[in-house]
């Protein structure tokens, strides 16, 4: 039997129905988003967003017995009545009829790229845009923006791209070939290099480490400020520079490490916070060049008489910064013990203040992890001009 | 050396095997898991094989699992070789072919399939990819994912027909029309409504054979579909009749490809160290589990019983009209049980694997048999009234000790009903009490209880 010589590769079709599948599974992500970061289904390790979903769709349903509590097997020397030959892991459903489906009810469990997931989480997202910062010009590898290629005198024409784009754009209809050329798939040689501008973005976090925030508050404002940053990575399509600002009664720069897991005793005054962030804006990110966005994590806990003077502070910097997320952390269940009443509610007062009206101001509380989602998506909701 | 094609062949010829001829593909892995995947090359795209694509060839590419070969029982067979196996592996993989071949050929489960399975399935997709071009793909796919839930009760004769259908002269009764078809089913006349349903689908002027072929049923009467809806549900049915064959047959069609491969290779000229290499992979093959049956496994041993106590025509003979459960109810023997240590278990405390039985071989026969068959659920299509308002259809699971999983069987009741346009009604036992559930135009109703005792701890469907 001779072997005829086949190419296979041309062979997509496992891979195509495979994709299929991957979309429709995006699909329903995107539309359980909300319940996905409130369940706590979207693990993010590694760079990865690991995503446990519980999508009915994309599993096979069928009419099958539900657990299987009997079945047949074999193993030498042959067992005796009684004996007991194995042990079931985790105790969910049994093997019934289905090896290899879904090991639980209804759980599949899907490992999707953080790209995917920000990509629906961000989707209609804007930058805030309040403040125009003169963009330096920074030597960049951004790519060369394709419109620019796509018009141009006809002395200028690049043939060789051209011939491509039409290649390419005739295989994507069907078949490829040269010909039928239009407007699309001509290219342009530039004359002269266009400068390419780059927005250089600081991002400044603060948090209030007193005694008064626990483990739940660090999650939550780690959740908060780790999508902060990714959506303004996503959307300046650069690394950001961070900075992390601890404080109680006094502030003190930090890493990221100690920022999110550091706790203390004590009281607080935030404008020590204002005041180290106004010094930083000073001496290291000069607005003029700089895209400063500032987040604050508290639980609203501050030093009564210190009310006025962080305002202040925060007064003579807000002009500065793009924008100013206060996040009042305050799952419910975490109540102060020991009988004594909350501080003065730090963000009442903002709130009633002008600042907290000011176009950069954001004050949102943050109690669970659906929170999370709708404060970020509500400090990048889109402002109309 | 080198082992020729011919000479495998020519050997298997010679101990007596009669195959088709087979047409050998030797091709990448992702050749090889798509086959696996949607189980015919050339058939309709869908997110369900895309899936199984992915799973199985994840699988292969962390290195703990692989499909050493896939034939399929079209003629000429043909059969996939993976790339990276060494000569060996193939060796037996080509002889192991060969065996099912001729199993093929000669199964009577077999004689009615589609020999061109492959070529068919390139032109229904073909008219798959037209309906979703034209209608839209979402709503082509939704329909066939649907189908594909009760896809698998299928069956080569389909639905046999109203009892008395209107109008026309009464069918001359055929007495012996419970004897036809797959020989395990047991067919129940339709009821009329019985005194433990609170409402049953409208009082008929004719009678529904009840059938488990829901899919034939619906594509034969189902008013409330558009025609390329009832071509998708004809082509979902025809496309898993394919391997109706193959579902029957599971333990006697491995059992004897192994056991032939196992012939070729001891009368093929190998080295020793290639005859120790073919044990390894031999021994893989056969490995008995602990936890379940391994059909490879069982299909050698009853076959080498059978070729002990009766020679090797009767082994022939069995295997032209064998199917797995009267395989292994026939010829499974004390011998075979106490030597491979067969036995039964349950599961205690939801944790632990209990064995029931095992030195009463009878019962420990009975209890592989039973496993296999109701590897799926007895459901049935027991009533219908697909030309009224509203239309609807009754579905009952013969209910034996094992119950449904309750929230899968709501999932695909809502699926069918809103499949349907009309009136879904499921009825079983759970937690000991008769229930049943109803869903609408793709919404769930409700799950309720019915009146009823529950007699001896079963509910079959009768006629009262």
């Amino acid at each position: 039997m001779e072997q005829v010589p086949i190419d296979w590769d041309l062979h997509r079709q496992g891979e195509i129905d495979k994709k299929r599948h991957h979309d429709k599974v995006k699909e329903a992500i995107g539309k359980n988003l909300k319940e996905l970061v409130n369940s706590g289904d979207i693990v993010v390790r590694g760079g990865r967003a690991r995503v446990r979903v519980a999508i009915k769709e994309l599993k096979e349903f069928r009419l099958r017995h539900g657990k299987a509590q009997t079945g047949t097997g074999a193993g030498q020397p042959q067992p005796k009545k009684g004996d007991v030959i194995g042990r079931k892991p985790g105790g969910n459903s049994g093997q019934g009829t289905d090896a290899g489906e879904e090991h639980d009810s209804g759980h599949y469990e899907a490992e999707i790229g953080l790209e995917d997931v920000a990509a629906v989480f961000f989707d209609g997202l804007e930058l805030p845009n309040l403040r125009e910062v003169e963009k330096t010009q920074v030597p960049s590898e951004a790519e060369e923006p394709e419109a620019l290629d796509k018009r141009g005198a006809l002395s200028q024409l690049d043939y060789r791209r051209t011939i491509i784009e039409n290649i390419k754009r005739n295989a994507m209809q069907g078949k490829a070939y040269v010909g039928d050329f239009t407007d699309d798939d001509l290219r342009f040689r530039k004359l002269m290099d266009v400068p390419q501008y780059q927005d250089q973005v600081v991002v400044i976090l603060m948090r209030d480490y007193s005694g008064s925030m626990g483990d739940r508050e660090r999650f939550l404002s780690r959740a908060t400020a780790f999508w902060t940053i990714k959506f303004l990575e996503y959307k300046y399509r650069k690394q950001v520079h961070v900075v992390h600002i601890l404080h109680d009664t006094e502030a003190f720069e930090t890493n990221q490490e100690d920022f999110f897991h550091r706790a203390h005793g004590g009281g607080t005054v935030f404008s020590s916070a204002y005041k180290l962030m106004a010094k930083l804006i000073t001496e290291k990110y000069h607005p003029s060049a700089w895209n400063i966005y500032a987040m604050h994590f508290t639980d609203g806990d501050n030093h009564p008489l210190d009310a006025h003077v962080a305002l202040d502070t925060l007064r003579e910097s807000i002009d500065n910064l793009n924008l100013f997320c206060y996040c009042h952390i305050d799952p419910r269940d975490a109540l102060a013990t020991g009988g004594f009443t909350r501080g003065t509610g730090f963000t009442g007062v903002m709130q009633k203040d002008d600042l907290g009206k000011h176009q950069a101001v954001e004050i949102q509380q943050i109690s669970n992890q659906a929170d999370v989602v709708a404060a970020v998506r509500h400090f990048f909701r889109p402002r109309g001009r | 050396m080198k082992i020729t094609d011919e000479q495998i062949l020519d050997t298997a010829l010679q101990l007596g095997l009669d195959p088709w001829d087979v047409e050998w593909l030797v091709v990448p892995p992702h050749v090889m898991y798509d086959v696996a995947a949607r189980g015919m090359p050339g058939r309709f795209s869908h997110w369900l094989w895309g899936k199984w694509y992915w799973r199985m060839k994840g699988g292969f590419d962390a290195g703990y699992s692989r499909i050493y070969e896939l034939v399929l029982p079209t003629n000429p067979s043909l059969a996939f070789l993976m790339e990276s196996n060494n000569p060996i592996d193939n060796l037996l993989v080509k002889a192991h072919v060969l065996g099912h071949v001729d199993f093929f050929k000669h199964n009577r489960h077999y004689r009615d399939v589609d020999q061109k399975a492959h070529e068919n399935a390139a032109l229904r997709a073909e008219r798959i990819r037209k309906y979703e071009a034209r209608y839209g793909r979402e709503e082509v796919e939704r329909a066939i994912t649907i189908a594909m839930a009760i896809a698998k009760y299928s069956h080569p004769d389909g639905w046999l027909g109203w009892e008395n259908p209107p109008d026309l002269p009464p069918e001359p009764h055929d007495p012996f029309y419970d004897l036809r078809g797959d020989l395990d089913r047991k067919v129940q006349p339709a009821t009329k409504p019985g005194d433990d349903d609170e409402d049953t689908p409208g009082k008929q002027d004719r009678t529904l054979r009840p059938t488990q072929d829901i899919l034939d049923f619906l594509v034969k009467t189902w008013p409330r579909l558009h025609d390329w809806e009832r071509d998708v549900l004809a082509i979902v049915r025809q496309e898993m009749l394919v391997h109706h064959g193959s579902m029957l047959t599971k333990v006697p069609n491995e059992g004897w490809a192994t056991y032939w491969h196992q012939q070729i290779m001891h009368n093929l000229p190998l080295s020793d160290a290639e005859r120790a290499e073919f044990a390894v992979v031999h021994a893989s093959v056969v490995k008995p589990h602990p936890l379940d049956i391994n059909p490879y496994h069982l299909g050698v041993a009853i076959w080498r019983s059978i070729e002990k106590r009766f020679g090797r025509e009767k082994m022939f003979e069995i295997r032209k009209s064998c199917g797995s459960l009267d395989f292994i109810r026939n010829w499974l023997d004390k011998e075979t049980v106490e030597e491979e240590g067969y036995y039964t278990y349950s599961v205690e405390h939801n944790s632990l694997y209990v064995v029931q039985e095992a030195e009463d071989w009878e019962k420990v026969r009975d209890g592989i048999v039973n496993e296999l068959a109701y590897s799926r659920p007895d459901v049935w299509l027991v009533d219908a009234s697909p030309s009224e308002a509203p239309s609807s259809i009754r579905l009952h699971h013969n209910y034996s000790g094992r119950e449904l999983h309750q929230e899968d069987a709501i999932r695909v009741v809502t699926d069918l009903s809103e499949l349907l346009r009309g009136e879904v009604v499921l009825s079983s036992v759970w937690e000991n009490k008769k229930q049943k559930i109803v869903a609408n135009n793709g919404n769930l109703d409700r799950v309720a209880k019915l009146k009823g005792e529950l007699k001896g701890g079963q509910w079959i469907w009768s006629r009262t």
